[in-house]
């Protein structure tokens, strides 16, 4: 494994198991390092939410260790602040993570908890507001937010605590086209800004766009973890994890394949095709 | 991101075109976009309550209509709530009123007192012109203090009383429990309109036997329902280091005593109005 970046998170053979059910965690180890932009793959019911509520200490693992920055987790109540500080998750349902009446509020509430000055709480909060465009919502109840925009103040929630590391529980699940691509460029803008992030999610394309590595679970195991056109190339383990190729992934392929001299590269998005294609600088059409 | 702000804007609250709630969402809604939002909530609170005592403590029909026909002017005038809503919510009181006036008309007595008297079995029902003088009373009365509680309602959003009762020291685990049940009321108000519509077009409310059948079962998954998102609440709350206290940065409207002297000027008005009709002896019969 490269260890030229810092290493954050990291879980050592953690095994957790739900009161009466089989393992949802087996044996899990993992290094997310500085900077990465990791998408985390598998079916419903591979592990993923799991492995998400044990980053952020919300389940402690039954086996195994966590640490972050070198430092291992020791469930006391100073270190799971810490480390939910350091640690944010964005889940899935914005519906389940919204509780205050006012988008103001509810953004504030991550900061308040971790019991800052009033005057430091209020930077935070027009902070996340300013990055998440949220300025004329400030004042507005959650229930009269369209899902994109609950979507925003979610992210806004969690950026005002000032986290190293975002995990996203399927970000993209409910939302139209247009605020799934406003989810894009809000990932690339965080990523700029040196926030690691992990991205759960079942579309591949987005995951082939964005990931510079890709982790796959299959029944609580990690099964692949590699960067994503590695991961892609091996048939066992898409088929084990019941996954499907991108399909610029496939069609890069069969451009390849149909012209092995002309043209090379593994492109991950479309521009990078056309620049694959020689059609670099000629207008779309 | 930049989404659906267009959408948003313009009191045209996406979230909501979806449910139809009746009566307490409306409510909610012309509440947020009261023009009357940037009076301190504690003027709007001071105000309606101090005139429910005085309307009480009156103990008069024409003081009762006056400030039930000032309340609601101002609901429909200041505040910018639609006059047939207002109207609408005025009919909502008036059977359960009118039947509490008539139990008050009617006196049981052996023998025939009043100018209209209806025999039963030997007794008598006997409408006396007292018992009418003082369900009119009443009548009024009843309806002045409704009256105040709509101004209330039409012009202060909830989180705002709510600001109000934190600051005059309720308990702390009262405030919380109502903020947890405003926001939630909507959340489960709107899984229980996808239920019933989904029912609706199995034609799960065809006769009465399907309809009780439908109602009893939306109740359970409704239960069922709110116990599971009630875990992935908490999760999401822990996630951002909660730790048995709710706490929120909460903006006070800024206290004018503009608006504090023109409310006070109403308030003196009707109390002297009051007294100048008790000192004359006058009501309205």
């Amino acid at each position: 494994m490269k260890i030229e970046q810092e290493s954050l998170l990291s879980l050592q053979n953690v095994v957790y198991a739900y009161p009466d059910e089989e393992p949802a965690l087996r044996e899990v180890s993992i290094d997310i390092r500085r900077g990465e932009r990791i998408a985390v793959l598998g079916n419903n019911g591979a592990g993923k939410s799991t492995f998400f509520l044990i980053c952020n200490g919300i389940l402690r693992p039954q086996q195994g260790r966590i640490s972050f920055a070198g430092e291992e987790i020791r469930y006391t109540k100073k270190d799971l602040t810490e480390l939910r500080k350091k640690v944010g998750i964005v889940f899935q349902d914005a519906d389940n993570q919204i509780i205050a009446s006012t988008v103001e509020s509810e953004i504030s509430f991550g900061p308040m908890n971790l019991c800052l000055p009033l005057r430091e709480v209020e930077r935070l909060v027009d902070e996340a507001v300013e990055q998440m465009d949220l300025e004329a919502y400030r004042q507005r109840p959650p229930q009269y937010l369209s899902g994109g925009e609950k979507k925003r103040v979610s992210i806004a929630d969690i950026l005002a605590m000032r986290p190293e590391i975002i995990l996203f529980d399927e970000p993209t699940a409910s939302l139209d086209p247009k605020n799934t691509a406003l989810l894009e460029e809000t990932l690339d803008k965080l990523s700029k800004r040196g926030i690691t992030l992990v991205v759960s999610t079942h579309d591949v394309d987005f995951a082939y766009r964005f990931a510079s590595r890709a982790v796959v679970f299959s029944r609580g195991e990690i099964v692949a973890d590699a960067e994503p056109d590695a991961v892609f190339s091996d048939a066992s383990v898409i088929r084990e994890a019941g996954l499907k190729r991108p399909l610029l992934f496939d069609v890069a392929r069969l451009v390849r394949q149909a012209f092995p001299q002309v043209v090379s590269g593994e492109p991950r998005t479309l521009e990078e095709f056309r620049k694959m294609l020689g059609l670099d600088g000629k207008p779309h059409t | 991101m930049k989404s659906d702000r267009e959408e948003g804007r313009g009191g045209r609250h996406p979230a909501h075109r979806h449910t139809h709630g009746g009566g307490m969402l409306s409510m909610d809604r012309y509440a947020q976009r009261s023009r009357l939002s940037t009076v301190s909530p504690f003027i709007k609170m001071s105000f309606a309550v101090l005139l429910l005592l005085l309307c009480i403590a009156a103990d008069s029909a024409a003081v009762g209509l006056l400030i039930s026909v000032g309340m609601l002017t101002a609901c429909i005038v200041f505040s910018g709530a639609p006059a047939r809503y207002v109207f609408s919510l005025m009919t909502i009181p008036v059977l359960f009123i009118v039947f509490s006036c008539l139990a008050i008309v009617f006196e049981v007595t052996r023998t025939p007192l009043g100018f209209f008297d209806l025999r039963l079995f030997g007794i008598c029902l006997s409408a006396t012109s007292a018992g009418l003088r003082s369900a009119g009373l009443l009548f009024f009365k009843a309806y002045g203090a409704v009256a105040c509680l709509y101004f209330l309602s039409l012009t202060t959003p909830m989180q705002e009383v709510l600001e109000v009762l934190r600051v005059l020291h309720l308990p702390k685990i009262v405030i919380e429990l109502m903020y947890l049940i405003y926001r939630y009321i909507f959340l489960l108000l709107d899984v229980q309109h996808r239920m019933s519509v989904a029912a609706q077009s199995r034609l799960g409310y065809a006769g009465r036997r399907n309809a009780w059948y439908t109602f009893t079962h939306i109740s359970g998954n409704l239960l069922a329902g709110a116990f599971r998102r009630s875990g992935a609440c908490f999760d999401a709350m822990e996630a951002r280091c909660y730790d048995g206290t709710l706490r929120f940065l909460t903006r006070r409207r800024p206290f004018r005593w503009r608006h504090a002297a023109i409310c006070g000027g109403c308030l003196l008005l009707l109390t002297g109005f009051t007294v100048f009709l008790k000192w004359k002896g006058v009501d309205l019969f």
